[in-house]
């Protein structure tokens, strides 16, 4: 470790004086361009926009805040920007000094018919280093068809090529044979801990306020860590600095808003948005539920002090309630703050500084005189980010920096709530931690054809007191648990540090225009664990951090892709196979106890995970005619030492075909049809094999975990978008989406119970020894209408 | 734990069907169960097949075995078929405090199967049996049945209680009582028994047993898995196996456990 300590020191140490060199004499004749490319209509940063100088043959792309710089040597040379969805644009520029210039591109939707559009090739997935990543097109997302009419972008996330859904209808997703707590989901940079209303079957982001969402899969740049599987990275708008605007809709199950505009033109904006469902106006009168609702509210401020001084602060929070009848009452929910700040400090060295809050909550109520109680759990954590981008020269780009991340992990409260009640107030033991992480990476381009992407990232984890260690006479024993000593360790006095080292390497090598090869490594580490036995998303779920009982994960992924367009770019092609390897994943012992245990160091058991695939991705970007078709074929099988005998078994997501088809077709400027087709292999289950007498009574006995498949899950969803013909005089503008979700109807399966056989009425048949099997399907074929207006 | 019943609400849009004879073929698997008590015998031992997971199991029962416990004096016990699949002890044979036994079973087919050597703890006498009168679900009336007894301190103990009415065992899964004293070391014990709707003259008995670390463990997950399973909260199902192996084939599962125990009863009229 000290080995690597000194490479990763001496490469932080001999790069000033590397820059000074590449500052001074080697580029004398050289100067610097840089600024931000915006959108003209509402002055929204562009992330991607592509500068490209084809009289140099070289070019750049804006950052995340839309932010480029690039140093070429002196000259007149021709400038075209260009960003999908937006008409490209041509300049000349005269480069005898540093320059500063932000430009403004029209969308192709505002764009005047005598401009004429460049012909330049968007071919930007076949000329960048980056693989196993995927851009998702908001706007498209909007006019699918979606469960209840509520467009949902983890449900476009789950059709991605290698990414499988946990059940039908639900949010969670597992990415190249990782488990759910693997995903980092960022939300302007904040984590979000459970991204998903209605117990998984809505995600939380409202897609009215979405910029930018992209999915990392493999080949994961060194500023991103923490989880061991991808990084979902989404981007609220900044807000409309040129104008007040607006939109909104009225769905079937929910109806949002949002509202954005300057609050001082060209200068600074705000947004904010809402979403509230009513589910629970429809049960009003229904004598078992009466509440069932979600709320989240998005809202963000954004000042451009100058070109080099710009700040942001955005908020989310969002929150579902559940009221059982005057029972009780189940709630949990988000909430995330981000404050950032970039700041040029010279024409070459962008700055992004960024504080962190984020907090994940549950809380159960339970309204009884004897069995009342209040148990509320979480997890919180405060981050300092510091991230630095120097952009050495055209072939280079540099960056590193720091994260720090503070996490206090709450597994769990319980208080009674009456005067008789037999609770008593019990708090499971508080877990602390320290995260740091320092990276350095550069982007290189060697030669015309080859690109490299290698970085480092030095993970520093340290679990911290005050806390309780217990010692266990046998730590594998979760049946008689015997605690025979215990270590007691005071606020910040650390209890185990964790170092690891995480290489990251991807190359590109361009075949021909059209054409390139790309191969990554990369290894991420995981210091927090999810202790979930359940496959499904529950807010339930106990977070943990690393700790004397639990190592942190480990996974090494391998991929390697051809990248090729096709027809003047019209289409996208891909193909990428992969192997991933895992280590001290967590999974638990046969019969543990989840819930409220504050012995949960004995129940879990570690091991490792294997996982290979081949994705295949076409993506048709132009014409009437817009979609994407996707096949994953995966397997993923975990080992560890104590489950299932010890044998390997199929991971609970392991699914062997994934095909989604997505398509929609702009028939003219009044209506827009969508369709989408989604196949999953079943899912692995562990169900009884059998059954035997115990004094008396029949119990079930059960074979291999994961040992039995449910059904397959198919289904076809169409929608119509009405967008009634444009007044040009009127702002408002309005469109209907008809949706049916599951066409033909299938019942797809959710899960598959037994239980003793008996009528529709509930009697049982026979005398009671014999069993039938269920399966449960969640969604039966669901039209739906949403009503959406834009100003 | 009526709280679960929230998570439910789910299935508010949820559809259930027969999924029909779709499930894993039925895996056979010999069960064994005996049980050795210092109480007057015979005691009994029974082989069986397991059966199939849907429509009636079809459990069939294995004669012709050769059955026998032996104990650490070298002492073998025979045991013979009375009904098929059913062998008992002779009246010669009572446990014995503190001695050590172990069951041998030898099929027709020549598998030889032995169980883990499990000693016969001693056990604390009933002091008391309570009962409370109490409204069970529905609002039916009945008792809360329990006991007391004094936990002999220093050692661990680990105790099975049986609840017989009118001389039949009650054994449904919710009905099963296992305890430990862990955290009560030589402490008087209170155990609930749980509701029963007694009616006048009702015979009530209950039994208090000694169990071996080993077989309390195999009862606890046992009974978990027996109670716990199909809710969210559900911990992951995984295969029982109890303290029986085949000697010629140690991977070969094999279901059911072999126990010792010291008994005490205590018994109520209604």
């Amino acid at each position: 470790m000290h080995r690597y300590l000194i490479i990763v020191l001496c490469f932080l140490m001999g790069a000033p004086p590397l820059f000074a060199q590449v500052g001074t004499s080697l580029f004398d004749e050289k100067y610097t361009i840089n600024g931000y490319v915006r959108d003209q209509e509402n002055g929204e940063e562009l992330i991607g926009a592509t500068l490209y100088f084809p009289d140099l043959e070289a070019g750049t792309v804006t950052n995340v805040y839309g932010f480029y710089s690039i140093t070429l040597p002196k000259g007149k040379y021709r400038l075209i920007f260009s960003y999908v969805g937006y008409q490209s644009q041509e300049t000349e520029i005269d480069l005898t000094k540093n320059l500063s210039l932000n430009f403004e591109l029209p969308s192709e939707a505002t764009m005047l018919q005598d401009l004429v559009i460049q012909g330049d090739r968007e071919d930007k997935n076949i000329q960048e280093v980056t693989m196993s990543r995927n851009v998702l097109d908001i706007e498209q997302i909007k006019s699918l068809p979606a469960l209840f009419g509520e467009p949902d972008i983890l449900k476009i996330v789950q059709m991605q090529p290698g990414v499988i859904t946990a059940a039908e209808g639900t949010s969670g997703f597992f990415v190249r044979g990782g488990s759910a707590d693997q995903n980092l989901v960022l939300i302007d940079e904040a984590p979000v801990y459970d991204p998903s209303h209605f117990f998984g079957l809505f995600s939380v982001f409202n897609a009215d306020v979405i910029k930018d969402t992209e999915l990392y899969k493999g080949g994961i740049p060194a500023n991103f860590g923490g989880r061991l599987s991808s990084i979902l990275d989404v981007r609220t708008k900044d807000g409309n600095n040129k104008k007040l605007a607006g939109s909104g809709g009225i769905g079937t199950l929910a109806s949002r808003f949002m509202l954005e505009g300057p609050i001082k033109k060209d200068e600074s904006s705000f947004l904010i948005s809402g979403r509230r469902s009513y589910v629970d106006l429809f049960l009003i009168g229904n004598d078992e539920v009466n509440n069932l609702y979600f709320y989240d509210a998005n809202a963000k401020i954004n000042w451009r002090k100058n070109n080099n001084n710009r700040f942001f602060v955005a908020f989310y929070l969002g929150r579902d309630v559940q009221e059982f009848n005057d029972d009780g009452r189940f709630s949990w929910g988000n909430f995330t703050s981000t404050a950032r700040w970039n700041h040029l400090f010279n024409d070459r060295l962008f700055s992004n500084t960024t504080l962190i809050f984020s907090s994940f909550d549950y809380g159960l109520e339970i309204f009884d005189p004897i069995e009342g109680l209040e148990w509320t759990a979480g997890l919180q954590e405060a981050a300092l980010k510091q991230d630095l981008t120097y952009f050495i020269n055209p072939k280079n780009q540099l960056s590193f920096g720091y994260h720090g991340t503070f996490r206090r992990f709450d597994p769990g409260r319980i208080k009674p709530n009456a005067e008789n009640s037999i609770f008593q107030l019990t708090q499971l033991d508080k877990m602390y931690a320290l995260d740091h992480a320092f990276y350095v990476g550069n982007e290189q381009q060697i030669g015309d054809r080859l690109t490299l992407q290698y970085g480092l990232r030095l993970s520093i984890f340290q679990n911290m007191g005050p806390s309780t260690i217990y010692t266990y006479a046998d730590p594998q024993d979760n049946v008689t648990i015997e605690r025979i000593d215990s270590t007691q360790y005071d606020r910040w006095e650390t209890i185990k540090t964790f170092t690891n080292l995480e290489p990251r390497v991807s190359a590109r090598y361009l075949v021909n225009d059209e054409s390139s090869i790309k191969a990554s490594y990369n290894r991420m580490v995981q210091n927090i664990h999810l202790m979930s036995n359940a496959t499904v998303s529950l807010p339930f779920n106990t977070w943990r951090p690393s700790s004397p009982y639990l190592d942190p994960q480990l996974a090494d992924q391998v991929a390697l892709g051809y990248f090729r367009n096709f027809n003047d770019n019209t289409f996208e092609f891909s193909t990428e196979v992969y192997y991933k390897w895992m280590r001290n994943l967590t999974d638990f012992a046969d019969n543990t106890n989840v819930f409220f245990n504050n012995d949960l160091a004995v129940e879990f058991r570690t091991g490792t995970s294997d996982s290979y695939g081949l994705e295949l991705f076409l993506k048709k970007n132009k014409g009437a005619l817009k979609g994407f078709a996707s096949y994953t074929w995966s397997k993923t099988d975990r080992l560890v030492d104590g489950v299932n005998g010890s044998l390997e078994y199929p991971a609970n997501y392991d699914r062997r075909h994934n095909l989604s088809l997505v398509g929609s077709l702009e028939l003219n400027d009044k209506w827009t049809f969508s369709g989408n087709f989604v196949y999953n292999s079943g899912r692995p289950i562990t169900l009884p094999v059998g059954r035997y007498e115990f004094d008396g009574y029949n119990l079930d006995f059960y074979g291999g975990r994961n040992e039995y498949r449910l059904p397959a899950i198919h289904r076809l969803d169409l929608s119509a978008t009405l967008t009634p013909r444009k007044n040009v005089h009127r702002k408002l503008q309005t469109s209907w989406v008809f949706s049916i979700y599951n066409v033909y109807n299938r019942n797809n399966p959710f899960t598959v119970y037994t239980r003793t056989r008996q009528d529709n009425d509930g009697n049982i048949i026979g005398d009671g020894t014999e069993k039938e099997a269920r399966l449960v399907s969640l969604f039966p074929i669901l039209p739906s209408i949403t009503y959406n207006i834009k100003f | 734990m009526r709280w679960i019943l929230i998570i439910t609400l789910i299935c508010l849009l949820a559809c259930k069907r027969d999924l029909g004879d779709d499930l894993p073929t039925p895996v056979l698997r010999l069960v064994v169960h005996g049980w050795v008590t210092d109480q007057i015998g015979p005691y009994t031992v029974t082989l069986q097949s397991t059966g199939g997971v849907l429509g009636s199991p079809q459990i069939f029962n294995i004669g012709n075995a050769e059955v026998k416990v032996v104990d650490n004096f070298g002492t073998v016990y025979d045991f013979l078929e009375v009904e098929p699949g059913i062998y008992q002890s002779g009246i010669e044979f009572q446990g014995q405090i503190g001695a050590h036994y172990f069951l041998e079973v030898i099929i027709g087919d020549g598998r030889r199967y032995r169980s883990a050597v499990e000693p016969l703890l001693p056990v604390a006498p009933i002091e008391a049996i309570t009962c409370a009168a109490a409204l069970g679900a529905n609002e039916q009336p009945g008792f809360n049945l329990g006991l007391e007894f004094i936990d002999p301190p220093i050692v661990q103990n680990q105790y099975r209680w049986i609840t017989y009415i009118n001389g039949e065992a009650q054994n449904r899964p919710l009905q099963m009582r296992l305890g430990n004293d862990k955290l009560t070391d030589g402490d008087r014990q209170l155990v609930d028994l749980g509701f029963y709707p007694l009616q006048a003259g009702d015979r009530v008995v209950v039994e208090q047993r000694s169990l071996s670390e080993p077989s309390f463990d195999y009862l606890s997950l046992l009974i978990t898995q027996a109670q716990g399973l199909g809710n969210t909260f559900s911990p992951n199902p995984g295969l029982v196996v109890g303290n029986m192996y085949n000697v010629d084939d140690p991977n070969e599962v094999v279901l059911g456990n072999f126990g010792a125990s010291a008994a005490s009863t205590i018994q109520l009229i209604k």
